[in-house]
C-alpha cells in the first residue's frame, strides 16, 4: 500500500521576497540585485556561517531557502540519515558554468579557480544544505525543461515508497543571472503543520499561486 | 510481489569502441584507451573517442538532425541497445533517464544556445525516440550514472514503469579539464587507483546505456538489479568523507534491500578515481562494510573518468563480469596505497559469483551503491 505523504511547510523565494506557507515574511525594495538581496535575507537569519560567503548564487539561494524553511520544523527530531533532499531546476548550474568557461575561454587571460569550479555542479547545494544540518540520506539534483509538479510527485511517491526515507526537503532551486525563484518543501509521513496531503495538484498549486502574486 | 528489474539490452561507447564486446576483449588483454592529448598549452593523459570512428558510425545512422558530438553519442548508444531487443520505449509504460554533469558544454563557445541546457538536450532525444514521457535528467555529480540505475530500479520496483532506459555520458572538454586541473586532481601519467603512486584522475569521455524492464524478455536475461541507494557525507563539498561514512551506509543500504550479507558479494566495480582522498575514503568504507577481502578493480585505468557516463559505463562493466564469470585487471595498480586493507585485482581471472557491488563517490559529498544479482 502506497504511504500517505504530507506538504508540512514551503518556502518561496521570488521577486526579492520570502514566502513561508504562502505569507510574506522577509522582502527587499525591487531595485535590489540578487546578491544584495540575499545577503540582506541571510543578515535577517542572524547567522555566523562563513560558509555562505563562499557560495555561489545557486547555493545561497537554496541554502537560504532551506534555512528560512527549517525555522519552522525542529531538525532535532528527525532521523537525519532518513532524510532526503531531491531538488530540481532547468538552468542546473550554467550561472557559475558561464563564470568558469569566461576565465578559461581566452589563453592570454587564463584563469580557472577550483573555488569556481566546485559550483559547476548543480547538486553543490545539496551537500551545502547536507553539510550545514547534517542530513545524510538520499540526494538527488534533477534537471528538467520546466517545473514538473508530476515528476516532482512521482519522485517524491516512489522515494518514500521504495527507500527507508521518512521526511525529505524538496523543491525547485533556479538562477541564472538576475532571473531566481525557489519553491522548497518539507514532505513527511505525519501530518504536521500545514498538512498538505502530497500530490502534484497540490504542489503545481502551491507553484503557481505564488507565481501570481 | 515486487516487479524484478531485469537488465536486458546494453550498450558501452569510449575510446576502447563502440559497443559492449570491444570493451571487454580490451578489459580481458589489459588495454587501456588512455592516451597524452595537447590542449591549453599542456599535455594531459585522456581518453577519447576516435573522431573518425565516430563520423563513420554516425552517418550509418542516416540521421538529418543536427546534433552536438554528445547527442551523437546518446543517440548511437540508445539506438545500439535498442536494436538488441525487441522491447518498445515509446508507450506510456517507458521512462528514460538520463545521467551527465555538463552536457553540451561545448555548446557554451556559442554565445546563447538553448542546447546547453540539459533538459533541452534530453528532450530533443526523447523526441528523437519517440517518447511519450518527459525524461529525466540526474546531474548528481559523479554518481548520477549509479544513481541513474537504482532510480531506474526503484521505478520498475514500485510498477510506475516496465521499461527504463537509462543512458548516461559526458564529452571530453577544456571546460573540465582546466577545472579538475585548477584542483591539482589530473594525473600526469596514465591513473593508477588505489596504487601508492596514484597522483590523480585521467578524465575520459563516453557513453552507456542499460535497457531495464520488468519482464524477462529471454532466458538469458539473468541478471536483476536487488537493491540501491545514496547518501550524503554532509562533510565538505570537494573532498570527501574521512570515515567513509557516506558511502559505508549507502552500501549497507543496498546490502539490506538486496538481503545479503558481505560475505555474498562476489566483486565490486569500486569507483577509484586514483587521487589520494577518494581511493583512501573508499578504502575505510569498504572495510567498514566487510568487504576488505571482495575482489574489486577501477575501470578508470582502461577509459579514465567519464563523469555522467562512469556510474552507467562501470556498471555495465560489472554486470558484463558477474554474468561472464569474469574479473578484469585493475589496470594502473600496483601496490596497496590505502591504509587499510583491499583486495584490488592485480591479474585477471575467473570466478563464479551471484551478486556484484557497484559504488561511486562525487563532489558535494555524494555517495551511490547498487547491487547487481544473477539467477
Amino acid at each position: 500500500m502506497k504511504k500517505s505523504l504530507y506538504i508540512t511547510q514551503y518556502c518561496h523565494i521570488q521577486n526579492n521576497c520570502i514566502w513561508i506557507n504562502g505569507e510574506p515574511i522577509f522582502q527587499e525594495g525591487d531595485s535590489e540585485n540578487f546578491s544584495s538581496f540575499i545577503k540582506s535575507a541571510y543578515k535577517n537569519l542572524n547567522q555566523k556561517y562563513a560558509k555562505f560567503h563562499k557560495m555561489d548564487p545557486l547555493c545561497k539561494l537554496g541554502y537560504i531557502g532551506s534555512e528560512y524553511l527549517f525555522q519552522q520544523i525542529n531538525l532535532d527530531e528527525i532521523d537525519k540519515r532518513k532524510t532526503a533532499v531531491y531538488l530540481s531546476n532547468s538552468s542546473s548550474s550554467l550561472d557559475t558554468d558561464l563564470k568558469h568557461h569566461n576565465s578559461i575561454a581566452d589563453l592570454e587571460n587564463y584563469f580557472p579557480s577550483p573555488a569556481i569550479f566546485v559550483y559547476t555542479l548543480p547538486n553543490i547545494v545539496i551537500g551545502e544544505i547536507c553539510i550545514k544540518n547534517k542530513i545524510q540520506g538520499e540526494n538527488a539534483f534533477y534537471i528538467f525543461e520546466n517545473f514538473l509538479a508530476v515528476k516532482q510527485f512521482e519522485q517524491l511517491e516512489m522515494l518514500f515508497n521504495t527507500t527507508n526515507t521518512k521526511s525529505c526537503l524538496g523543491g525547485w532551486v533556479e538562477l541564472l543571472d538576475e532571473t531566481y525563484e525557489s519553491f522548497l518543501y518539507w514532505i513527511d509521513e505525519n501530518p504536521n503543520g500545514e498538512a498538505i496531503p502530497l500530490s502534484a495538484d497540490h504542489l503545481e498549486y502551491l507553484y503557481t499561486t505564488k507565481k501570481l502574486l | 510481489m515486487n516487479p524484478s528489474t531485469h537488465m536486458i539490452a546494453n550498450n558501452m561507447i569510449s575510446s576502447l569502441g563502440f559497443n559492449t564486446e570491444e570493451h571487454i576483449t580490451a578489459f580481458k588483454e589489459s588495454k587501456s584507451g588512455i592516451q597524452a592529448y595537447e590542449t591549453l598549452g599542456e599535455t594531459f593523459y585522456v581518453s577519447a573517442i576516435n573522431e573518425n570512428h565516430l563520423k563513420a558510425e554516425w552517418e550509418k545512422l542516416q540521421i538529418k538532425k543536427n546534433c552536438s558530438k554528445l547527442e551523437q553519442l546518446f543517440i548511437l548508444s540508445i539506438s545500439k541497445t535498442l536494436s538488441q531487443t525487441p522491447i518498445s520505449i515509446t508507450g506510456e509504460d517507458s521512462l528514460i533517464i538520463f545521467s551527465t554533469t555538463k552536457g553540451n558544454i561545448d555548446g557554451l563557445y556559442k554565445k546563447n544556445n538553448p542546447m546547453v541546457l540539459l533538459g533541452k538536450m534530453a528532450n530533443k532525444i526523447r523526441y528523437h525516440f519517440k517518447m511519450v514521457n518527459n525524461p529525466e535528467v540526474i546531474s548528481t555529480a559523479c554518481i548520477s550514472g549509479t544513481l541513474a540505475c537504482v532510480i531506474a530500479h526503484r521505478y520498475i520496483q514500485s510498477g510506475k514503469y516496465k521499461n527504463v532506459i537509462v543512458t548516461g555520458g559526458d564529452i571530453l572538454s577544456d571546460f573540465t579539464l582546466s577545472g579538475f586541473n585548477s584542483f591539482k586532481a589530473l594525473s600526469s601519467k596514465p591513473c593508477k587507483p588505489f596504487d601508492k603512486n596514484r597522483t590523480g584522475v585521467n578524465l575520459g569521455e563516453g557513453v552507456g546505456t542499460i535497457l531495464f524492464s520488468s519482464e524477462k524478455q529471454v532466458k538469458n536475461n539473468s541478471i536483476t538489479v536487488k537493491g540501491g541507494a545514496s547518501t550524503n557525507d554532509a562533510n565538505h563539498i570537494s573532498g570527501p568523507s574521512r570515515t567513509g561514512d557516506g558511502l559505508f551506509y549507502a552500501i549497507q543500504e543496498s546490502m539490506d534491500q538486496a538481503e545479503i550479507n558481505a560475505d555474498q558479494i562476489g566483486y565490486i566495480s569500486a569507483h577509484g578515481t586514483a587521487t589520494p582522498y577518494n581511493d583512501e575514503m573508499e578504502a575505510k568504507a569498504f572495510n567498514w562494510a566487510k568487504l576488505q577481502d571482495v575482489p574489486l578493480n577501477s575501470f578508470k585505468g582502461y577509459i579514465g573518468h567519464t563523469l555522467g557516463g562512469a556510474g552507467i559505463l562501470e556498471a555495465i562493466a560489472a554486470i558484463e563480469s558477474l554474468e561472464r564469470n569474469e574479473l578484469y585487471t585493475s589496470l594502473g595498480f600496483e601496490d596497496i596505497g590505502v591504509s587499510q586493507p583491499i583486495n584490488v585485482l592485480k591479474a585477471y581471472q575467473s570466478k563464479k559469483m551471484n551478486f556484484v557491488l557497484k559504488t561511486a563517490s562525487g563532489f558535494g559529498g555524494c555517495n551511490a551503491s547498487i547491487v547487481f544479482h544473477k539467477e
